[in-house]
This record gives structure tokens, C-alpha cells and sequence, in this order.
């Protein structure tokens, strides 16, 4: 997705400077929500201000909207053809291994330390066992980061 | 009231998933809580969201809104999911612009990033279940497809060391899937 905002909005609109755009992005990653609404409204609204962010974010779903209910309709009268079913059980695996290939390196880049591997852990095994749900899962990891962190800045003071 | 249902629960998805792939173990916490789609029509959704261009949350969220509650249904999905994300972003533009630099966030996301990165994992296993053996929970009496099970230990460890444009995978899965008569 870089490449494109990079192309059309730096070079061709010239609406942000390259690093203005590095900014963004960086800041997008680390909020809740879909990664693209996240940067179209963070540049629209400061670019243009607040209706042109919310014009960005709904200009980034529309797409989407178009081509999944067009292929969820095609879908529902071609998957009895054995070929189309066929393809369908092959993209699975595909992305089954896309999927792991991503907690691979979710892992390498997130979990560093004895700590965040407890963190990870736990959340694996809260999660198959469906233990508890994911948003309590996402939010006592929140919070125990919160506490953990206090703990070693305690800690560090103390040193 | 299926209109409001998906409301609530896309917009829970927006706000609390963080990243990529991260709506994934929300959604499969809808398969268990309401009767909207199996894991199996889950599993053809998460497939086509991922092989078509676009944020995979958001077309993950069309999808499942279409299949449970028709073109409304999508629409009422997308809008809640990108609800959170538009109101959060705006709030950052407009006063909390170095919130990035916050102690308190940083902490949190120093739990958040481990604990994405199991809900991820986690997410992976029932996928893998899913492809091969044709249902998202592990069960020693399920049937194991052969084929696809080879596919994946085989492609696997390509993923991981060759970090391409996910889509070339996608479409070498349709193609071995057609050709080895999946």
C-alpha cells in the first residue's frame, strides 16, 4: 500500500512530503482499525480537514464493498463446480500458510524477552481453548502491560 | 435487530483489532456466538477477503455482513468497522497528536504486540484445521485431507522465507487446487 499512497498522493498531488507520509503511516499502524481507513483519514483531516477524512475513509472501503459482493454473488452460483470448489480448497491452504507466515513474524518482531513470550503465550492458549474472548484477551494484555511497565520503571528508579 | 447485532459487533472489530490480520480471531468469535456463518463458509470468506485488493478488515466485514443480513447487512459492517478508526483518527489530528509518545501507551503496546502476535498464532491453527481437515476446532476423529495437508508443509516454509505480494500465493493455491483436484 506504501507505494501506491507514496506515487499518487507525494509525487502526483503532491498533497504531503515523502516523511510527512512515514509519520502517518507509522502513526496509522499503531491505531485500532483497518491500517488504510486509518491513513486516508489521518491525511485527508489534516490536509483538508474533518469531512475530508471522513470523505477518504469511506473513498477506501467503497472498492472493497464493489468487488466482495460482486464475488460473493458470483461466488454462491459457481461453487458447486467441482473446479471452482477445487480452487477455493487450494486458496485456503494458501492463506492458512499466508496466515502463519504472519504470526511468524508478528512473533519476531513483537515478542522479545522472557516477558512479552509469557504475553504470547498465554494469549495462544486463551485463545484455542476459547478461554476467554478476544477483546478481554487484547485488554488485559493492555493492562498488564501498563502494570509491567510501571514495575520496571519502579524498579529502574530503585536501581 | 440482525442490523444492530452486526453494528455492535463490527464495531467492537474496529476498535479493538490492531493491525493486519488482527479482525481474524474476532470474526471467529462470531461463528461461535451467533448462527450467522460456519466455520467452513467462514474459511471461503477469509479466502476470497484475502485474494482480492482492498483492507482484508474491510472486506472480511462486507463479506460477512452480506452473507449474514444481504447488501444492507455489508454496508451496516463496513460503516461500524471504520466507524472507531474514523472517530480515533480525527481525534488525533485534532488534539492528541503526540499521543504516539505517551509512557502509558508505550507500556500497553509492549503488552499488545506479544499478545497480537498469540492471538495470530492462535488464529493459524484453526486455519490450518480448517483447510485440511474441513472444521475450525481440533478433533482427533476429523478426517484429514491429504493433499492439502502436503500443499501446506510444502508452501509453508516458502511464505515465511520469500516475504512476496501475498496475492502470488493466493493464485498458486487456485491453481494447485484445480490441478491436483483438491
Amino acid at each position: 500500500m506504501l507505494p501506491i499512497l507514496q506515487s499518487e498522493l507525494v509525487n502526483r498531488r503532491g498533497w504531503l512530503t515523502g516523511s510527512e507520509l512515514m509519520d502517518f503511516f507509522a502513526m496509522a499502524q499503531c491505531q485500532p482499525g483497518p491500517l488504510a481507513v486509518n491513513c486516508a483519514v489521518l491525511i485527508g483531516a489534516s490536509r483538508f480537514g474533518t469531512v475530508a477524512g471522513i470523505f477518504a475513509a469511506l473513498g477506501m472501503a467503497f472498492p472493497s464493498l464493489l468487488f466482495i459482493l460482486a464475488i460473493a454473488i458470483l461466488l454462491q452460483n459457481f461453487i458447486h463446480i467441482p473446479q471452482v470448489a477445487q480452487a477455493m480448497a487450494g486458496i485456503k491452504t494458501a492463506v492458512a500458510a499466508l496466515v502463519i507466515s504472519v504470526a511468524v513474524r508478528l512473533f519476531k518482531d513483537g515478542v522479545k524477552g522472557f516477558i512479552a513470550f509469557i504475553f504470547f503465550i498465554v494469549s495462544l492458549v486463551l485463545l484455542v481453548f476459547n478461554i476467554l474472548n478476544p477483546i478481554l484477551i487484547i485488554l488485559l494484555a493492555a493492562g498488564f502491560g501498563i502494570i509491567v511497565g510501571l514495575i520496571k520503571r519502579k524498579k529502574e528508579r530503585k536501581a | 435487530m440482525t442490523y444492530l447485532l452486526l453494528f455492535i459487533e463490527f464495531f467492537k472489530i474496529g476498535f479493538f483489532a490492531i493491525g493486519g490480520l488482527a479482525s481474524l480471531p474476532f470474526i471467529f468469535d462470531l461463528v461461535e456466538k451467533y448462527d450467522w456463518f460456519t466455520g467452513p463458509e467462514l474459511a471461503n470468506m477469509i479466502a476470497v477477503s484475502q485474494s482480492t485488493p482492498g483492507p482484508f478488515a474491510i472486506n472480511i466485514a462486507t463479506f460477512a455482513g452480506y452473507e449474514t443480513a444481504g447488501i444492507g447487512g455489508a454496508l451496516v459492517a463496513i460503516i461500524a468497522l471504520i466507524l472507531p478508526s474514523i472517530t480515533i483518527s480525527l481525534l488525533i489530528v485534532k488534539v492528541l497528536i503526540n499521543w504516539r509518545n505517551n509512557k502509558f501507551v508505550e507500556m500497553a503496546f509492549s503488552g499488545l504486540r506479544p499478545a497480537t502476535a498469540g492471538l495470530i498464532a492462535a488464529i493459524s491453527i484453526s486455519l490450518i484445521s480448517l483447510a485440511v481437515c474441513g472444521t475450525e476446532q481440533l478433533s482427533i476423529h476429523a478426517s484429514i485431507a491429504i493433499k492439502p495437508l502436503i500443499f501446506l508443509l510444502v508452501l509453508t516454509p516458502f511464505v515465511i522465507y520469500f516475504q512476496k505480494n501475498p496475492l502470488i500465493f493466493v493464485g498458486l493455491g487456485a491453481l494447485v487446487g484445480i490441478i491436483f483436484q483438491f
